[in-house]
């Protein structure tokens, strides 16, 4: 389960962009897991695993558009708040754009590009591309027909070929 | 999926998997240490059970108690309201009740 549980935190870490709470999403699974299905077979957990982690994922959306439209009504419209203090911090460093293009900055520009994906063409594209799931096997676990999951699969490409397609990957 | 799209997704997944191997030793321990926690909590909640058996036995031993105490009870009250079932019952008085009420009449002592 080690590895599983890895694959499990970066994939919770991409789509929250927040290691606390990919930390506590991974846990939650964790716990969900062990509470209903340890009596399943070693080979089911990697895969219910896999769900149970989508599903808090998902959760984690909903909760966080929820949260977003209550402090919406409540945030003032001073235009100081538009201003992102690290984006308009000076880069003390003095790197080049493309010294920045290391082995972390790039992997930082894929997990924004994938965090930009609505909910469930994140979903599709971790089940397909990361954990190489089919078609059937990814409607299986997302509850969808296989017809969805090409659409959202598809546009979950067009759109991350279109962001990365200026870097190196 | 034509082929560029192969290649694409191929090179996403290689970045990923490198991801996940560099993911740095404090993150990892940190993992470790929730996946010791989920298991250590799940263990004890799994024998919650093991609580009831002492508490079914002392439920078991007070239920006792309680019925050996009120059983003789009820079997005095049983026997004084079969007593005086067994004087009402008594067909001597009610042959003699024209006798019992002259002796009263006459206040004589019984």
């Amino acid at each position: 389960m080690a590895s599983v549980e890895r694959r499990a935190y970066r994939k919770a870490e991409i789509a929250t962009g927040n290691l606390d709470d990919a930390m506590d999403i991974l846990q939650d699974a964790m716990y969900k897991l062990a509470q209903k299905y340890a009596g399943n077979p070693a080979n089911e957990w990697g895969p219910l695993f896999h769900t149970i982690l989508q599903s808090r994922i998902m959760d984690y959306h909903r909760r966080k558009t929820v949260r977003n439209k209550y402090f919406s009504w409540f945030s003032s419209d001073d235009k100081e708040g538009d201003l992102d203090p690290i984006q308009s911090a000076v880069d003390l460093t003095g790197k080049s754009p493309e010294e920045e293009m290391t082995q972390d900055a790039s992997m930082e520009i894929l997990d924004g590009s994938i965090r930009q994906l609505p909910a469930r063409q994140q979903q599709a594209f971790m089940f397909r591309a990361f954990e190489g799931l089919d078609v059937a096997e990814t409607a299986k676990m997302m509850k969808c027909s296989e017809g969805s999951v090409k659409t959202h699969y598809s546009r979950a490409l067009s759109k991350l070929r279109v962001k990365l397609g200026d870097y190196k990957i | 999926m034509n082929e560029d799209n192969e290649i694409f997704v191929y090179k996403l997944r290689n970045r990923f998997e490198e991801s996940v191997k560099g993911i740095d030793a404090t993150t990892l321990s940190k993992i470790r240490q929730t996946r010791a926690q989920v298991l250590a909590k799940s263990k004890y909640k799994g024998k919650n059970y093991l609580i009831w058996i002492p508490a079914g036995a002392f439920a078991s031993v007070c239920m006792a108690l309680l019925v050996f105490s009120i059983v003789p009870q009820r079997n005095v009250e049983d026997q004084t309201f079969i007593d005086e079932i067994n004087i009402i019952s008594d067909l001597d008085l009610y042959e003699n009740l024209d006798f019992y009420e002259w002796l009263e009449q006459h206040e004589l002592p019984s």
